[in-house]
């Protein structure tokens, strides 16, 4: 493991003061004011977990001690090893040792995963990139995390926990002395997470100060040393040990909330009822010389009216099944299904629109928002037929009207529909996407990860919303998930994927045990 | 009232809501783009005035400015659709030509100005809806194939007359642009802008009043735009000789296509596809569908242009619409029209064709080379998109 920490010796793991300490931070935008005097401090040989619902104000937190937003634009001050600290960019902070793996990851496809890996320091030999010497480190920066992957291969073959992985494993093989996380689990499955946390406990007992930023409460009590709470730019909690759920839940939301436990119990399906959409043993296929199935013989049914969960682990090829449901995968698709009393899968999209499908794509960013678009054009992208006069010109005050009770229906905030989407956080933007999938006539409703990086406040307004939609509108929905807590409080009956197959069906009432099991393989007899 | 057009501009991105601090803050800084480009527009108009004495705001020499700028605002409008998808033509002169070609042609045999026109648009239909299937159904980008139209419309055309000049066509078919509008029909649009402009008004107070946020100025910007207009086109009846036809050109598309972008869902599917298209695929859109409405629209605005280009001259030349696409994509985008696609309003593409035109109309009045001209229409090309940049920065560090 000697590799993964390389550089590290000389961080004098026993020094008890702070390695990196912000006073007083403070950050507005005009009269915004998005932090407020919070103060920080990130010990050697320990991982500080901050938690805050988004836009809590823990990613602006997080781009001043890293220099994104440079000395003097912020109120307050940052000192290291008892020294003031004057970042003037991220690259000054990385000099410093301060390294940050940021939330939004920018990985170039078409470049290998070695060149995306150390793609603002590629070595170089006499002016040249030496590539070998860039396979050759990102050989051992994959090792030390496990991943079986050809560093010269092209990222786009990766998924996009894997992406993660490999910024990680570039980040941890420069030498760092304060490690800063922006929800590196968002998009994890619990065996990638339990991977990471190995490796994160190995550099912090290194001596390394870790900052990890998080939504999940679950992995605190693995990671977690110290805990800072931000809500609304304050800091309003500091624990130096993991206290119960409840009262981290308290600090971030300033009330008691019932994690997943308001629903009413299912309604008995009627055995009568045609079920609204029915698999029976479809194969999905990579478009390409060898065929590679992504998802293999898969039967499932959703009747109206009933949430089904569809668990598994990140690579199960949940994913590819419901695109090829929804028309929008390339590939050949083989086998037999009923959608909303159609046979076969639709051809493409707006023939799974027609048909009354709709699909909440897994990757917010390049799927779902249409950026610089407002709210409001945004929400009524997939409905617009819904509110045109001769499928010609729309009826803007109906449409204004719609908006306006969706906004105030999911609680979307800022409650304003002419500003732009990608100004709102990623919890508020999930919404309005949500809103963009419940048109007139739906029939069936695909949710692909509905609350990756969503806070528990929105996370809560959109299971309402998704159960509500079931019950009154008798829709049949379809939720994805690898969270195993979503699964268990929202799906009426769950069906596992491991490896492209089906792995099971279970009722309500099944154990996260059982789950887990089904998704790793280790129910297979 | 550039400021009031820039302004309104912002308003078709953000939707005119009750959003009071954003919008406000939008309003600021489309302002401050406005004034950069109108504050340098108006010292240009003053000198051109002070150093034409007193030439260059005529009614005679404006109604020149209108019927030389024509085709190229038509384009610019038309081009703004497809640049606004995320698309671009890059053979609009070549099309124009050939569609135009197609109309002298027509003229030369016998046939009436109707007919002639109607196989001029016929032409640019047929064009935009094979460069719109080639790009939608073979994923060639419109870049390519459209480059590659560049060359083989003109070269069609060229090659079917052997690079001769067409003409002339019948005074009928010139008066089509270079014409000028009867007593009745300049005080009937006089009286249709203000009526237009009265009941877009009370629409906006109305709207505003519901929502609880009336402000005066956004209430009545319209009417300010249609009185204006109104007092525009009297000027040009009473000082110019008659109010030129090809007013009426550029005002119905401009109006048509400036209401397909705003209100109609083709107009819509436009910006959404254009921000994002992988998203709008998810939502449920036909993207290629959408795209290949917008070549054909494209070829068919084409098609008319090139019948103004023909009607402008009298005859079709081999050099008929040469770099009107530069000119068009360049007018789009001083009006804030966004290459990168999901930006943009037919307004602004008006104005930056409009620009354009003035500076080179005031530039040949003094004389000044049209070599220099080219430099100085260079200089605010790339001011305007990098004052754009610049904005969009500022906002985006918010």
């Amino acid at each position: 493991m000697n590799k993964s920490v390389r550089g590290l010796a000389s961080g004098q793991p026993a020094k008890a003061g702070a390695l990196l300490e912000g006073r007083g931070l403070g950050k507005s935008y005009g009269s915004v004011s998005v932090l407020r005097g919070v103060d920080i401090a990130v010990r050697a040989g320990e991982v500080l977990a901050v938690l805050g619902e988004n836009g809590a104000g823990k990613s602006t937190l997080m781009r001043i001690l890293s220099g994104i937003i440079p000395q003097g634009e912020y109120e307050g001050s940052i000192v290291i090893d008892g020294a003031p600290a004057h970042f003037a960019s991220l690259s000054a902070s990385e000099e410093a040792g301060i390294v940050l793996v940021p939330q939004e990851l920018h990985v170039i496809p078409h470049l290998s995963i070695a060149e995306n890996m150390f793609a603002s320091r590629l070595p170089g030999r006499f002016g040249l990139y030496d590539a070998t010497a860039a396979v050759r480190m990102a050989r051992e920066a994959l090792e030390v995390f496990g991943l079986n992957v050809d560093p010269r291969a092209r990222s786009a073959i990766l998924t996009p926990s894997e992406r993660r992985l490999i910024v990680l494993a570039a980040a941890l093989h420069r030498s760092a002395r304060v490690l800063i996380l922006d929800e590196p689990t968002a998009a994890m499955t619990d065996v990638e997470t339990d991977l990471l946390f190995e490796q994160l406990r190995l550099i912090r007992d290194a001596g390394v100060g870790i900052v990890h930023i998080t939504h999940r409460l679950d992995e605190l009590a693995q990671i977690a040393d110290r805990i800072l709470v931000l809500r609304n730019g304050v800091a309003t909690g500091r624990f130096d040990s993991v206290p119960a759920k409840a009262e981290l839940v308290q600090a971030m939301l300033g009330e008691t909330l019932e994690v997943g436990a308001q629903r009413e119990p299912s309604t008995p399906r009627s055995p009568r009822r045609a079920p609204v959409l029915q698999v029976r043993k479809l194969s999905v296929y990579v478009d390409g010389p060898q065929r590679r199935a992504r998802a293999t013989d898969v039967s499932l049914e959703v009747y109206p009216g009933e949430v089904v969960g569809l668990y598994g682990l990140v690579g199960a090829g949940r994913t590819e099944l419901v695109r090829a449901l929804f028309g929008a995968w390339r590939g050949p698709v083989i086998g037999e299904c009923v959608i909303a009393g159609h046979r076969g899968v639709p051809r493409n999209t707006y023939e799974a629109r027609r048909r009354g499908m709709s699909l909440l794509p897994e990757d917010r960013k390049s799927q779902g928002v249409m950026r610089g678009q407002s709210i409001s054009n945004n929400m009524t992208a997939s409905m617009l037929d819904d509110f045109s006069m001769f499928k010609f010109l729309i009826d803007i005050p109906r449409e204004r009207r719609h908006v306006a009770d969706m906004i105030a229906k999911l609680g979307v905030r800022p409650a304003r529909p002419g500003i732009s989407l990608n100004a709102l956080s990623g919890g508020n933007q999930q919404k309005v996407l949500l809103a963009r999938c419940l048109f007139k006539g739906l029939r069936i409703l695909i949710l692909d990860e509905p609350t990756l990086g969503v806070d528990i406040g929105a996370r809560v307004d959109i299971y309402k919303e998704v159960q509500s939609i079931a019950r009154e509108r008798d829709v049949g929905v379809l939720i994805i998930s690898s969270d195993i807590e979503e699964i268990l409080a929202e799906a009426d009956r769950v069906f596992v994927m491991y490896k492209s197959r089906i792995q099971g069906e279970f009722a309500r009432g099944v154990t996260s045990h059982e789950l887990l099991s089904a998704a790793t393989g280790a129910l297979h007899a | 009232m550039k400021s009031q057009e820039l302004s309104s501009n912002a308003a078709v991105l953000t939707q005119p809501a009750a959003a009071t601090g954003s919008k406000v803050l939008l309003i600021e800084l489309m302002k401050s783009r406005a004034m950069a480009l109108l504050l340098p527009s108006v010292i240009l108009f003053f000198y051109f005035q002070v150093m034409s004495d007193g030439v260059f705001i005529s009614s005679a020499n404006a109604s020149l400015l209108l019927r030389q700028t024509a085709a190229v605002a038509v384009v610019a409008a038309g081009v703004t659709v497809l640049i606004i998808m995320g698309e671009i033509d890059l053979s609009i002169g070549s099309t124009a030509f050939l569609a135009g070609l197609v109309a002298a042609e027509c003229q030369m045999a016998g046939c009436g100005v109707a007919a002639s026109v109607l196989a001029a648009i016929g032409t640019g239909v047929t064009i935009g809806l094979v460069q719109g299937i080639v790009v939608t159904r073979l994923s060639v980008p419109a870049f390519i194939v459209t480059l590659a139209g560049l060359l083989l419309w003109r070269g069609l055309g060229l090659a079917w007359t052997n690079a001769a000049a067409i003409g002339p066509v019948d005074a009928d078919f010139a008066n089509l642009t270079e014409g000028r509008m009867s007593s009745l029909m300049t005080f009937g649009l006089i009286t249709a802008v203000v009526l237009l402009a009265a009941w877009s008004t009370y629409a906006r107070y109305r709207s505003a009043k519901e929502h609880g946020a009336v402000s005066f100025g956004a209430a009545a910007a319209p009417l300010g735009l249609g009185v204006a207009a109104a007092g525009g086109l009297l000027w040009f009846y009473i000082g110019g000789g008659g109010v030129p036809n090809a007013i009426l050109w550029i005002g119905t598309i401009a109006v048509l296509l400036d209401i397909i972008l705003t209100r109609a869902k083709f107009g819509r599917q436009t910006f959404l596809v254009g921000s994002n298209s992988e998203a709008a695929v998810y939502a449920g859109i036909n993207v290629r569908r959408t795209v290949l409405i917008g070549f054909v629209v494209m070829g068919a605005i084409c098609g008319i242009a090139g019948t103004m280009l023909i009607a402008r001259v009298g005859t079709s030349t081999a050099d008929s619409g040469i770099n009107l696409e530069l000119t068009a994509i360049a007018a789009a985008t001083i009006g804030g029209v966004s290459l990168r696609g999901g930006i943009g309003s037919v307004r602004g593409a008006l104005l930056g064709a409009f620009l354009l035109a003035t500076i080179d109309n005031g530039m040949s009045l003094l004389g000044v080379s049209s070599y220099a001209q080219n430099v100085v229409k260079a200089l605010i090309l790339v001011f305007a998109v990098g004052l754009d940049g610049y904005l969009t920065r500022r906002r985006s560090t918010r």
